[in-house]
C-alpha cells in the first residue's frame, strides 16, 4: 500500500518550465488562467498526481515563489500559503492556493513558483535542506517569463547568475537556445490578453548575451553565444541576454550548468513577443 | 456542478464551551476556534459516498487541522454539519476566503465562502476595541446590572454535610482548574446585564455622504457590538473592583433577583485586575457560556432592527463638503421583563447617536422597547435516564425544535449538548437533523446526537493539543451522574448576493434555549439543565 505523490517537471531539458503549476491573475481564484501582474492579486494553482496504490488522506501542498538569482533552497523560497489535498490511487487533482500572491518587482520580473506536495506519514519530504527539482517528484518549478520586443524586434532580458554556496567559489556556464512552442504547455494561457498565439513560431537571430543592462545595437552585434562566469561563495553576477525576432513572437530558454557538468542545475524560459515594452 | 451546496457563511464556535461566536464571527483574541458548516443535498435523491475537505484559506496564517469527512449518504434536502479546528491568533482581521472540496458521484465541486474575522482588545480604560478593515468601533460599558447577592462560590456540600449536585458544580470546578494564566479568577453567575453602553465607530478614512460602507462590506456591524460586549463583559467582570460605583439588580418594578444557591456564608466575588494581552481561553469559556444566554438583553436593542448607527446616519444629514469623521452611540437600556432567551422579552433603550464632521455635528434620538426576534416556540428533549455501560448502552439524545404553530422549524439551527460529567468532563456533542444514524428522518426539526461510554472524543479542552480527543474511559471515570444542556442557536441565513443593507437585518448566534434565564422581579435566576443521565 503506497502513496506516492507527484507534482510534473516541465518537458527535459527544461524542468523548470512545469506546466502544472500556473497562475490566475484575477480578484476570482478560479478566473482565467494569465501571467502575473506586479503588484496585483494572483492565485497560485497546482495539479498533483498520486502515482501510488493507496488514497493520500489529508496530503499537503505548499506554494513558494522565489528569486531564481540567488538561488533556490528552503530558506530563498518565501512560502505564498498552504492546501490541504486527499486524493485517490491513480489520481489527478488541481489544487488551489487560496492564499493571494502580490507578485514584487524583483530579478527583473523574473521570479519563480514552486509547488510541493507530501503526505505527513505516508509520504514525508525526503529532503531538508537542499532538493534537485528534476530529480524529486514532490516539488516542481515554474520559471517562464514573457517578455515583449518592441516594434523593432529587438530585444534584451536582464538577469543575474548567483554562487550560493557560502564556502565554495564556483564556475557557471549558460547557454540561450530558441525552442519550439510545443515545449512550452499552456502557452496560449500564458500569452491570453497579451498577444494572440501565432500560427508558427517566429525566428531568433543573434541570440546571445551581454555584460551590459542595456545594451546598444553594437553590443548586440558583438553579443557572445555563451557566459562562463567563475565566481566566490555568495557573489551575483548580472548578464543581458539580447537577440532579433523575426515574426509575432517565440521562445528562448537559458540553461544554467555549473563546474563542468552535464546536469542542468537551473534555467529561465522567456516568451518573447512583439508588443510594447 | 455539485448538488452538495453551502447554504450559509461558515462560522465559528468557541472549543471550551461549543457556543457559536455571536454571529459567527472569528475573533482572533480568542485564537482556537473551529470552522463550522452546513453542507446540504440540494438534490432531489439522496446523495451517497460524499467526501468534504477544508482545501485553504486566503490568509496563510490561519492555521487549521487538516480533516477528510466521509458522508455515507445525505437524503434529499438534508443538511450535515461539519467542523474542521483553526488557529486564529495570527490572522489579520477582515474579509477572508475558506475553500472546501465536495466529491460525489465522480465529481469533484471547489466551493469558496467569506469568514468574518475580527480582533478584539480591551485598554487601560476598560474600552473595547473591534478591528475591522472598513475603521474601528470602540466599546465602552459605562454600568451593569449585576446580581444583588451575589454568590461566587461553589461548595460541593451543603449546611447539613450532604453532597450537593448543582448543575454548575462541576463547570466551576473546571473552570478553576483551568484559571491557568489569570490566576484566582472565579466564575460569578448569573451574569450581568448592561445598563449603559457608548459605542464610537472612526471610519478608517472619513467619508463624504450620509452613509458609510458598511464593515465587512456586507456585515452585521451590530455584531461587532456583541462580539466586543462578549469580552468585553469579561473584562468588566474582572475590573469590577475597580468601579466605584455597583448598581443593583434592579428593573422598573424595583424588585431584586437572586442567585439560586443562597448559602448564608456567600463570599463577594473576588476578581484580579485584567492585564492587557493577557486574555486566556477561559475568559472566552466564561464570556460566551453565560454572557450569550443572556446577551440578548443588550443586544436586542440594536441587533434585530436596523442598528442604531444606520438609522443614525439615515437622520442626520451633513453638509455639503463636510467628511465624518466618527460616530458615536449612547445607550441606556431597562429590563421590564425577564430576559429569557428564545422568547420574545421587551427591552427598553433610550439612544443617542451622534455624527461627529469636520463641520458639525449632528444628533437623533430614539426611546423604544424592541422585541427579541430571535424566537422559539417550544423544544423537547428525550433522552434516557440511565446507561448500562456494562451492556454497551450507548446515550442517544434526541431534541426537537418547533415554531408557534408546533411545526419543525425550517431554518438550520446551530444545536449541541454539553455533557457534564462526574470527574469534571465537558463534552460536547453536535447534534444534526440529517437522517444520518442515529437521527431518524432529516429535516424534521429533530435534532439527535449519541455518545458511547464506553470510548468517546472529549472536547474538554484548552489549546489544540486538547481538542477532539479520543480516549478510552476507565468505568470509574464515567460512572455517575451526568447532567446535560442542549443548546440551540439560530445561524446567519443572509445570501451573498444580498445587498449589504437586506444582509444586515440578518444576524445569528443567538441562544434560543432558556436554560439560564434573569428574572428582574425576584426569586431565583436558576441555570437549568435539561437532564441528567446516571451511568453504572
Amino acid at each position: 500500500m503506497v502513496v506516492q505523490l507527484e507534482i510534473e517537471d516541465g518537458p527535459m531539458p527544461h524542468w523548470w518550465a512545469s506546466p502544472n503549476i500556473w497562475t490566475v491573475p484575477d480578484e476570482n481564484p478560479t478566473g482565467a488562467v494569465g501571467y502575473p501582474q506586479t503588484g496585483k492579486p494572483c492565485y497560485v494553482w497546482a495539479r498533483v498526481n498520486n502515482r501510488g496504490s493507496t488514497e493520500a488522506t489529508d496530503a499537503t501542498v505548499d506554494f513558494y515563489w522565489a528569486n531564481p538569482a540567488v538561488g533556490i533552497n528552503p530558506t530563498t523560497m518565501t512560502q505564498i500559503g498552504t492546501s490541504s489535498l486527499t486524493i485517490g490511487p491513480d489520481g489527478t487533482e488541481d489544487v488551489l492556493c487560496l492564499s493571494p500572491w502580490y507578485p514584487s518587482y524583483i530579478n527583473e520580473g523574473h521570479l519563480c513558483l514552486l509547488s510541493v506536495v507530501y503526505h505527513e506519514t505516508e509520504d514525508p519530504l525526503s529532503w531538508n535542506t537542499a532538493f534537485s527539482v528534476p530529480d524529486d517528484r514532490q516539488i516542481a518549478q515554474r520559471n517562464v517569463t514573457v517578455h515583449p520586443t518592441g516594434q523593432t524586434g529587438l530585444f534584451h532580458m536582464a538577469f543575474e547568475i548567483h554562487n550560493a554556496s557560502e564556502s565554495e567559489e564556483h564556475t557557471f556556464h549558460i547557454e540561450a537556445e530558441q525552442i519550439e512552442f510545443h515545449d512550452i504547455e499552456q502557452l496560449e494561457d500564458l500569452l491570453e490578453n497579451i498577444v494572440e498565439i501565432p500560427q508558427d513560431s517566429g525566428e531568433v537571430s543573434d541570440l546571445g548575451f551581454v555584460s551590459r543592462p542595456c545594451p546598444d545595437p553594437e553590443d548586440i552585434e558583438n553579443a557572445e553565444e555563451m557566459i562562463t562566469t567563475q565566481l566566490p561563495p555568495q557573489h551575483r553576477d548580472g548578464y543581458t541576454v539580447v537577440g532579433e525576432l523575426y515574426g509575432d513572437a517565440a521562445i528562448i530558454s537559458l540553461k544554467q550548468y555549473v563546474d563542468g557538468r552535464d546536469d542542468i542545475v537551473g534555467g529561465l524560459t522567456t516568451i518573447i513577443y512583439r508588443g510594447e515594452e | 456542478m455539485s448538488q452538495i451546496t453551502v447554504p450559509n457563511r461558515p462560522f465559528a464556535t468557541e472549543p471550551l464551551t461549543g457556543f457559536m461566536l455571536p454571529d459567527g464571527f472569528f475573533v482572533t483574541t480568542l485564537g482556537y476556534q473551529a470552522i463550522n458548516s452546513h453542507f446540504s443535498n440540494t438534490s432531489n435523491s439522496s446523495i451517497l459516498n460524499i467526501r468534504i475537505y477544508l482545501e485553504g484559506a486566503s490568509d496563510p496564517n490561519l492555521q487549521f487541522k487538516k480533516r477528510s469527512y466521509q458522508i455515507p449518504q445525505l437524503a434529499s434536502g438534508a443538511s450535515h454539519l461539519l467542523s474542521w479546528e483553526g488557529d486564529f491568533s495570527n490572522v489579520k482581521p477582515g474579509i477572508h476566503r475558506v475553500s472546501f472540496i465536495i466529491e460525489h458521484s465522480g465529481r469533484r465541486t471547489r466551493v469558496i465562502k467569506k469568514i468574518f474575522v475580527t480582533e478584539v482588545t480591551v485598554d487601560d480604560s476598560d474600552t473595547f476595541h473591534a478591528t475591522m478593515p472598513e475603521g474601528e468601533l470602540e466599546l465602552t460599558v459605562l454600568n451593569f446590572f449585576e446580581p444583588e447577592d451575589v454568590c461566587c462560590d461553589f461548595p460541593s456540600i451543603n449546611t447539613d454535610g450532604d453532597a450537593v449536585e448543582r448543575p454548575l458544580t462541576h463547570v466551576g470546578e473546571v473552570f478553576e482548574r483551568e484559571q491557568r494564566d489569570i490566576g484566582e479568577f472565579i466564575f460569578c453567575p448569573p451574569g450581568y446585564l448592561p445598563r449603559q453602553i457608548q459605542l464610537i465607530y472612526s471610519p478608517e478614512t472619513p467619508y463624504e455622504g450620509q452613509y458609510s460602507k458598511f464593515p465587512f462590506q456586507d456585515p452585521l456591524w451590530k455584531f461587532i457590538g456583541g462580539a466586543a460586549f462578549v469580552i468585553g463583559v469579561v473584562g468588566f467582570i474582572i475590573r469590577s473592583n475597580q468601579i466605584k460605583e455597583k448598581p443593583k439588580f434592579k428593573a422598573e418594578a424595583g424588585a431584586k433577583g437572586k442567585w439560586d444557591y443562597p448559602y448564608p456564608d456567600c463570599n463577594p466575588c473576588e476578581v484580579k485586575p485584567y492585564a492587557k494581552g493577557s486574555y486566556s481561553t477561559s475568559d472566552g469559556w466564561l464570556s460566551v457560556w453565560f454572557t450569550l444566554a443572556v446577551l440578548g438583553g443588550g443586544v436586542a436593542a440594536f441587533t434585530d432592527y436596523k442598528d442604531s448607527i444606520r438609522r443614525g446616519q439615515e437622520n442626520t444629514i451633513p453638509s455639503d463638503g463636510e467628511l465624518t469623521i466618527a460616530e458615536q452611540v449612547n445607550m441606556s437600556i431597562g429590563y421590564p421583563e425577564a430576559i429569557i432567551p428564545g422568547q420574545s422579552y421587551a427591552v427598553d433603550a433610550d439612544w443617542e447617536y451622534t455624527r461627529m464632521t469636520t463641520g458639525d455635528s449632528y444628533t437623533y434620538s430614539v426611546t423604544e422597547t424592541p422585541n427579541n426576534q430571535h424566537t422559539l416556540s417550544t423544544y423537547t428533549v428525550d433522552a434516557p435516564r440511565e446507561i448500562k455501560r456494562y451492556n454497551n448502552e450507548k446515550f442517544e439524545i434526541e431534541a426537537g425544535f418547533y415554531d408557534d404553530r408546533g411545526n419543525p422549524l425550517d431554518d438550520d439551527l446551530f444545536v449541541f449538548c454539553l455533557l457534564l460529567g462526574p470527574n469534571g468532563q465537558i463534552l460536547r456533542l453536535p447534534m444534526q437533523d440529517d437522517g444520518i444514524s442515529p437521527d431518524r428522518e432529516p429535516n424534521d426539526g429533530v435534532y439527535t446526537t449519541e455518545l458511547d461510554f464506553r470510548s468517546f472524543t472529549s472536547s474538554m479542552t484548552i489549546g489544540p493539543e486538547a481538542m477532539l480527543e479520543t480516549e478510552k474511559l476507565a468505568a470509574e471515570d464515567v460512572t455517575g451522574r451526568w447532567i446535560y444542556y442542549v443548546l440551540a442557536q439560530d445561524i446567519n441565513t443572509a445570501k451573498p448576493d444580498m445587498e449589504p443593507e437586506e444582509a444586515a437585518k440578518y444576524s445569528g448566534g443567538m441562544v434560543l434555549t432558556p436554560q439560564l434565564s434573569i428574572s428582574v422581579d425576584g426569586g431565583e435566576c436558576p441555570v437549568s439543565p435539561d437532564g441528567h443521565v446516571d451511568v453504572i
